[in-house]
């Protein structure tokens, strides 16, 4: 028999899978329409509304990373949104970003201590505020004939990105854009596309279905090798990933559908309100821990 | 291994991979490119 504590407990768990997976629906439809894997929404609102862990809640939202990032790019790469040759570059260096990015992320909870907590809210708020101030600005790809930041970087050897029609590029560029993904990814269990569609579409050049369908292509990588490195670290749990999952793989498809109806500017405008809403969520809780410590 | 040397390993790794997908990349293409001129020039015939 079951006393009621025990019941309090079981149905505390129940409610927890529950909201996860309604919180993972949610992040689904906005996976499909802008090609991140939602983790940047995600494990903030995790360990705010939930106080969940936030080792725990970089390597589950990693996990969880892994399964929308798939899902959402089997679609995307039938619509032909992929540019393969950049897909590939920046997922080398983002397997080996991530690796970087959690020993980073051991190292820092280990010498921080209780203070991680908010140095992981800190470095979300500061992440999500450089995406806003990467969509502010025009994409390479609508000013007619201009260069993309990695054209005009002065580091060769240069390669051409046929797909996007860009010649010129540098390598290096390419691949430091696709390292410095892979260490948020590690370190903040953001899959990266929340930085990488604005790379993509500012410094790349790529246009923005295009950012949209390489970046989940890239974040399936980044993340499949950051979950490995958080699994080893124990900061992974498949219950939470999984309750986040059931949801997020109906919106994914969802939102899929809706981004090829909406027009490239919109869809930037639509992105940029909610990371903008993200921001101010994180920042009234990092006001609310520093007034409380 | 070293951990400053596993770090430069990370990091050139990922640069080489990037050279090694350019070659293969641009093999491909010279290649469909060279098999284009060559129908091109049997049609011509």
């Amino acid at each position: 028999m079951m006393g009621l504590d025990q019941i309090d407990a079981y149905l505390a768990g129940v409610s927890l899978l529950a909201a996860l997976a309604g919180l993972g629906l949610g992040i689904g439809v906005l996976t499909g329409l802008f090609g991140v894997g939602g983790a940047f929404l995600v494990n903030p609102l995790m360990i705010i509304l939930f106080g969940m862990n936030e080792s725990v809640v970089v390597g589950s939202g990693l996990c969880f990373s892994v399964g929308t990032a798939a899902s959402g790019l089997s679609r995307h790469v039938r619509l032909g949104n992929v540019e393969a040759k950049t897909f590939l570059i920046l997922a080398g260096g983002a397997s080996c970003g991530a690796v970087l990015g959690t020993w980073l992320h051991e190292h820092a909870r280990s010498v921080q201590g209780d203070g991680f907590k908010l140095t992981v809210l800190l470095c979300y708020l500061v992440l999500l505020i450089v995406t806003i101030g990467l969509l502010m600005r025009r994409p390479a790809a609508e000013r007619e004939g201009a260069r993309s930041v990695l054209q005009r970087l002065p580091v060769p050897p240069r390669i051409e990105l046929p797909g996007a029609g860009r010649k010129g590029v540098s390598l290096p560029g390419l691949v430091g854009v696709g390292l410095a993904a892979g260490v948020v990814t590690g370190l903040l269990g953001i899959g990266g596309g929340v930085l990488l569609m604005p790379l993509m579409l500012v410094v790349v050049g790529l246009t923005a279905h295009q950012a949209v369908g390489t970046a989940l292509g890239v974040v399936l990588f980044g993340a499949a090798v950051g979950t490995a490195q958080h699994g080893l670290a124990d900061n992974v749990s498949l219950w939470v990933a999984m309750a986040l999952l059931s949801g997020s793989v109906v919106g994914v498809q969802i939102g899929a559908w809706v981004s090829t109806r909406l027009k490239a500017r919109r869809l930037r405008q639509y992105f940029a309100v909610i990371v903008l809403l993200a921001a101010v969520l994180v920042a009234a809780d990092i006001i609310k821990e520093l007034t409380a410590g | 291994m070293p951990k400053a040397l596993q770090i430069a390993l990370l990091i050139l790794v990922p640069l080489a991979w990037g050279l090694l997908v350019d070659f293969v990349f641009e093999s491909l293409r010279r290649r469909r490119r060279r098999r284009g001129a060559d129908a091109g020039r049997e049609s011509r015939q």
